[in-house]
């Protein structure tokens, strides 16, 4: 292994590649916090929906149950 | 309130808020519509969002990729390798052409001898695991992966 304090050489045209390997990784990784965000997004909009979707559940249970009284007189 | 009316075959029932009962009846379905509308919402997300974690799991990989490439284009020559391909070459007199500080060329020898011992510690722990698993899945692979960089890490 090479130690801390030793430098390396790489040759220029090496250089050259691994600057843009280097560019494409970048580009890469702002794509991915970009996919990671709309999944976020994504995922709080289902969060709402789920909410919502309990809420309405909640409300319906109640509705029914005036229903049954009304019908059962309970 | 619901009263029985009527002996025999036939009942019936007597519903003393005609309009709250249908207003009630109708908010149910109503509801009940929504719920279905948001089943269709909830699952169109979830679509979306596998689709976006496919997209994620592809970059990631090719991410993968690329890392290994840049990892083989630097080069990982051993202090003694390059000693022993290039003996002509007295790094202790570049060094010293170069005026670079003593400092620096005392870290290299206390830094060498703590590293001989590690891969030691260290080797025989990555080894056993691929060993006992034939059928090795991708979060097998994985892991493996992620051993070696720990691994490499540590010999740094």
């Amino acid at each position: 292994m090479i130690s801390e304090s030793n430098p390396i050489f790489v040759k220029i045209d090496k250089y050259k590649e691994i600057l843009e390997v280097v560019g494409v990784i970048n580009k890469k990784i702002v794509n991915v916090k970009q996919l990671l965000s709309e999944l976020e997004a994504l995922k709080s909009k289902e969060e709402d929906e789920i909410m919502n979707w309990e809420k309405n559940m909640d409300e319906i249970t109640h509705k029914i149950e005036l229903l049954k009284e009304e019908l059962t007189g309970d | 309130m619901a009263n029985k009316q009527g002996e025999g075959q036939e009942f019936f029932m007597r519903i003393e808020n005609p309009k709250t009962f249908r207003r009630n009846l109708l908010e149910s379905s109503k509801l009940t519509l929504g719920v279905l509308k948001q089943t269709y919402s909830v699952k169109q997300l979830r679509e979306m969002k596998e689709e976006i974690m496919g997209m994620i799991d592809k970059e990631i990989k090719e991410l993968k990729l690329l890392v290994q490439r840049l990892d083989e284009m630097v080069p990982k020559h051993s202090e003694q390798e390059i000693r022993r391909r290039f003996p002509e070459i007295n790094f202790r007199k570049q060094l010293l052409k170069a005026n670079l500080p003593p400092k620096v060329m005392e870290k290299p020898e206390l830094k060498v001898v703590p590293v001989k011992p590690a891969p030691a510690e260290v080797k025989p722990k990555p080894k056993p695991k691929p060993k006992p698993l034939k059928k090795v899945s991708e979060v097998d692979k994985l892991t493996q992966a992620l051993d070696d960089v720990m691994y490499k890490l540590k010999n740094l």
